[in-house]
């Protein structure tokens, strides 16, 4: 069985609802908490940080989640290419850990943005990513104060010109063209995949959007798409294929 | 001994709390404010008395936590 470790960082409420999404809605797939200070993952198939409250936000978002024992683990499982994704204060824990380029900053508003937001996907490049339809427009819940997303520019350049922005904020149509996009979020970046592919952050939660008795179920796909296998290679044509029994 | 240690945002980091802030006491008259940006100041007390090795603590300290060098700049403002 599919194996998800979510790392419980102090301060992190999400784990609960990224495990019942994972076990109790999807199925199929076992998913685990892994205490802070824990030296091992337990052999994952894949790592999801979950969000919720952030630790130590008075010094930075993430900041002194870092300097918990399990991050290590989770530094080594990225390096070795496993595929990790980050919620919310997840994501900003990934930049802080250096898996992730950029930074999240304050909203442009300063207030804490508690709200449905669009998104659009921008890149299938990435296990969370790729079951995706590009462009499709998916309803997800966001909640925090440090939100919107920083990146130098030779960061965003490249991003851009990798494919590893992953979703961008829009309106309900799918339009983005608000200079100060939701939030502030340059490029209107609300997600971003790692330079090799396997790990990704955004700050909506589709871990909350995965019935429709909570507002939506757009979340699914996200969550469920690094448990789907990629195809077969397909054989080059006239590669010996077995002949059409169908004529 | 005890050490001052002042974190900025980078001037390219867009800073919502300075802008906000600059508004509000625009609001209230000052409107010879024509920006404002917000820090951190860190205090930290220290056993001994090496301020070499302490300044080399804090810098350390600065690298691995208390600075996220991707979005600030920081000063050691003291160490005495």
């Amino acid at each position: 069985m599919f194996r998800i470790a979510v790392p419980k960082l102090p301060g992190a409420s999400g784990a609960d609802d990224l495990i019942y999404a994972y076990t109790s809605v999807i199925g199929g797939v076992e998913a685990y908490a892994v205490e802070p200070e824990a030296e091992r993952l337990g052999k994952p198939d894949a790592v999801v940080l979950p969000g919720g409250y952030s630790f130590g936000d008075y010094l930075r978002p993430g900041g002194l989640a870092k300097t918990c024992r399990v991050t290590g683990a989770v530094k080594k499982f990225a390096r070795d290419g496993g595929p990790v994704l980050g919620l919310g204060n997840g994501f900003q824990i990934l930049c802080e850990l250096d898996l992730l380029p950029g930074s999240l900053v304050i909203n442009y508003s300063t207030k804490f943005m508690n709200e449905q937001a669009y998104i659009k996907v921008a890149s299938r490049a990435c296990p969370f990513t790729k079951h995706l339809e590009e462009d499709s427009i998916l309803k997800l819940p966001i909640s925090c104060y440090y939100g919107a997303y920083f990146a130098d520019p030779r960061t965003l350049r490249e991003l851009e010109a990798d494919d590893h922005v992953a979703f961008r904020y829009c309106n309900h149509l799918g339009d983005v063209d608000d200079p100060i996009g939701f939030n502030g979020s340059l490029n209107s970046i609300a997600g971003v995949i790692s330079r090799h592919g396997n790990v990704m952050g955004m700050m909506a939660h589709p871990e909350r959007a995965v019935e429709a008795i909570r507002g939506g179920t757009d979340g699914i796909a996200i969550l469920e798409s690094v448990l789907i296998p990629d195809a077969e290679p397909e054989h080059e044509s006239g590669a010996q294929e077995a002949p059409s029994q169908e004529g | 001994m005890r050490a001052q240690i002042l974190i900025r945002l980078k001037e390219d980091v867009p800073d919502s709390a300075g802008r906000v802030l600059q508004e509000r006491v625009a609001h209230l008259g000052f409107t010879d404010v024509l920006e404002a940006r917000v820090g951190k100041l860190i205090e930290l007390e220290f056993e001994g008395s090496d301020r070499d090795g302490a300044m080399n603590r804090i810098k350390n300290m600065c690298r691995q936590v208390l600075v996220n060098a991707r979005t600030e700049d920081y000063e050691i403002l003291s160490v005495e």
